[in-house]
């Protein structure tokens, strides 16, 4: 009986110990919550992203010259359900910042994940129907699809094929800090927490 | 070993296998529901009816590491608990070091809770099975209320789905069990000779 104690003992520590690691130390259990974890405690460098914004231009997700964090968004333009309310934030968000003069310190950037249909013109449609100003929230289609795929690996987007045409996917406000990193990811339904994390990641980055 | 158990155990272990390798891994994998109610259930069961054939490992100097089968149910249950975590099945749905790990773990818990089973009393099976059955009911239950996508490599109608078939599984699970227990070999099999009987 003791050695059996002694072999139930070890699966126990041995059981608690991969759960501690899978969990995060018991604080997670979904992927998607460890990466927001992940992400808020080591900020990670997002790759080269080209595309055509609203207005025709080209135009990268991470604009050198820009000095201003910045709060990214995954959409296709054909979705019927949560894109929709990302947008209306979206302009909501623009609201707050031409109200508390934040015009120098975050911008917004909507990137479509479904560029063979989300065409410039149907971008610039987007762009005019939520009323996005280009000097603060910039709507891209990518150029490169490969870029693209890197992009959403980077920002742990996974998009699931739905009846209908749609997809569904993980939305939420993604953070850039000044040095174009992702450092924070905030819930689709809590934007003014996102917009926190960008006035303070502007001060302190 | 009678012929149909021998023709049951190569079929379940065909199907297992098959379950876990492509083509079909892959389509299985694309859907909770599968992944949770049909190949890790296979994988598990598979070799765990392999482990009730292996009789060196419950000789006494094995047994003494491992009395009423307590240690090696223990493991396995540590296992099936892993794999019903959300983050485990995405892990597992996205990256294939992940599902390796998954089909390596579950095969070896299962085929040590075979062994164990057959060292097992009552007491231990009923302490086993309760546990894992009200744990899969719960887990299910969760899966079925919950309005959040706990996987972002699954839909949450798929999700809704899985915890529902969990309960239904589970509670299937438990009458055979039960009914085994009071005598009745096969629930389904006294039913069907009973209604001969009648006729």
């Amino acid at each position: 009986m003791t050695r059996t104690l002694i072999v139930m003992s070890a699966i126990v520590v041995l059981g608690a110990l991969a759960f501690a690691r899978l969990t995060h130390n018991f604080t997670v259990l979904t992927a998607e919550a460890a990466r927001r974890q992940a992400v808020a405690a080591a900020p990670v460098a997002v790759p080269e992203l080209w595309g055509i914004d609203q207005t025709g231009m080209q135009r990268a997700l991470l604009d050198k010259a820009d000095n201003r964090t910045v709060i990214v968004d995954f959409i296709f333009t054909r979705c019927t359900s949560v894109c929709s309310a990302l947008g209306i934030s979206y302009q909501q968000l623009q609201a707050d910042i031409q109200e508390e003069h934040l015009e120098n310190k975050v911008r917004l950037v909507t990137v479509s994940f479904d560029p063979e249909h989300d065409t410039p013109a149907i971008i610039a449609e987007y762009g005019r129907r939520f009323r996005a100003n280009p000097e603060i929230w910039t709507i891209l289609t990518p150029i490169n699809s490969e870029a693209l795929r890197r992009s959403l690996e980077v920002f742990g987007v996974v998009k699931v094929p739905a009846p209908y045409g749609q997809f569904i996917h993980n939305a939420a406000f993604n953070v850039l800090d000044r040095r174009g990193r992702l450092a924070r990811i905030v819930d689709i339904g809590r934007p003014h927490k996102a917009l926190a994390a960008a006035k303070q990641l502007f001060n302190v980055s | 070993m009678s012929r149909m158990h021998r023709a049951l155990l190569w079929c379940v272990t065909a199907l297992a296998v098959l379950s876990a390798i492509p083509p079909l891994g892959n389509l299985i994998m694309r859907m909770m529901l599968t992944q949770m109610l049909v190949q890790i259930p296979l994988l598990f069961g598979a070799a765990a009816m392999w482990g009730t054939r292996v009789r060196w490992l419950t000789q006494a100097r094995w047994r003494a590491w491992n009395a009423q089968g307590a240690s090696g149910l223990l493991a396995s249950t540590f296992v099936l608990v892993f794999w019903m975590t959300p983050i485990a099945l995405d892990h597992a749905a996205s990256e294939w070091p992940w599902e390796v790990a998954k089909s390596i773990s579950v095969t070896s818990g299962g085929f040590v809770a075979g062994i164990s089973w057959r060292l097992g009393s009552p007491v231990t099976h009923i302490f086993y099975l309760g546990n894992m059955l009200w744990m899969s009911i719960t887990v299910g239950m969760l899966y079925q209320e919950s309005t959040e996508r706990y996987c972002n490599a699954y839909l949450w109608d798929d999700q809704a789905l899985t915890g529902r078939a969990l309960v239904v599984a589970s509670i299937g699970i438990a009458l055979i069990w039960t009914s085994r227990v009071v005598g009745l070999r096969n629930p389904f099999h006294s039913a069907w000779a009973m209604h001969r009987t009648i006729r």
